[in-house]
């Protein structure tokens, strides 16, 4: 079977629209999870820095304490 | 569940009518014909009641946010019988969408309106062919809302997204399924073949023309305006060829 020209242009204009529309969404879609991963990275390296901040903190209240009860005896 | 792609694959076996090339130098696609996109969608329905369906509940759908859905995501909630949450990136649904849910949300939010149907396709069976590398780009997009950010970024240097479903011509013209042969020829001419460029000579094959071409007509075309002058023409073009 054939087509006639009419049936023919709007299937290739359906094409052409579904093809363009997926692809576009296609690209949305990876900013979006590009996006939500540099977030999620930053937010892990965040998370790591607060901890380091506060072992540092610790060890330097440890290290007060330690000379202070040295002096102390 | 919420992992599961479901795959009608080889669609290019389909033929209730002839699939179309669009051809746009130098590449080429490929897109079923009116009634095999119908028997398409058909089976797609099908598969997606009898297999999809029934195990609704376990679903939870993902999509891109390119909307700032998270600011509507309480109305959007109250309208409807399933949960939705959404952050900037992502929104995510749980259990399954049916159509009607579809077209009534959107009618109430027209604004989220591919939000909710790229949701509802991620829960479809896809159609694709490998073959003619149709319909690739929709099952990539099914598989990277489903992988997450994470193993998207591995995924990414696998999948180039703008190269899928589109081939090179030469590529193409060796899918082509029908090869006409002249078996009253001795040495088996073939009337057409796309993968060696023949097709139907307007004078040998005058029974594939709707409209009869004389063969004086043909010549007359072939040597141009001025007969002696078109012969020099192409004798020069020959030449040079050679």
């Amino acid at each position: 079977m054939s087509y006639d020209d009419n049936q023919l242009l709007t299937v290739l204009d359906r094409a052409a629209e579904q093809d363009r529309r997926v692809r576009e969404d296609m690209k949305n879609a990876v900013d979006s999870y590009d996006k939500d991963f540099f977030a999620q990275v930053v937010q892990r390296v965040l998370a790591r820095l607060n901890q380091v901040v506060i072992d540092f903190k610790s060890f330097v209240d440890n290290a007060f304490e330690w000379f202070r009860n040295k002096n102390r005896s | 569940m919420s992992k599961m792609v479901f795959v009608l694959t080889k669609v290019d076996t389909l033929l209730p009518s002839p699939w179309i090339m669009r051809y746009k130098s130098p590449t080429a696609t490929f897109w079923p014909g009116p009634e095999t996109w119908e028997l398409m969608r058909k089976k797609q329905e099908y598969f997606q009641e009898r297999l999809i369906q029934p195990f609704g509940k376990y679903i939870v759908s993902r999509t891109h946010n390119d909307t700032n859905f998270e600011s509507d995501l309480h109305r959007v909630n109250s309208l409807s019988a399933s949960q939705f949450s959404a952050d900037r990136n992502q929104v995510i649904h749980h259990g399954f969408l049916k159509k009607e849910d579809v077209e009534q949300l959107a009618k109430a939010s027209s604004k989220h309106q591919r939000i909710f149907e790229r949701l509802y396709d991620s829960y479809r069976p896809i159609y694709c062919s490998a073959r003619f590398q149709f319909n690739l780009t929709t099952l990539v997009l099914a598989i990277f809302n489903r992988l997450g950010s994470d193993v998207l970024q591995n995924f990414k240097r696998v999948v180039d997204p703008d190269r899928l479903g589109i081939m090179s011509l030469d590529e193409a013209r060796q899918l082509s399924n029908l090869l006409i042969v002249d078996i009253a020829d001795p040495k088996a001419r073939r009337i057409l073949d796309l993968e060696r460029g023949k097709f139907p000579n307007p004078v040998l094959d005058v029974v594939f023309y709707k409209e009869k071409v004389e063969q004086k007509k043909v010549e007359r075309q072939r040597k141009g305006p001025f007969g002696l002058l078109g012969l020099k023409k192409v004798s020069q073009s020959n030449k040079s060829q050679a």
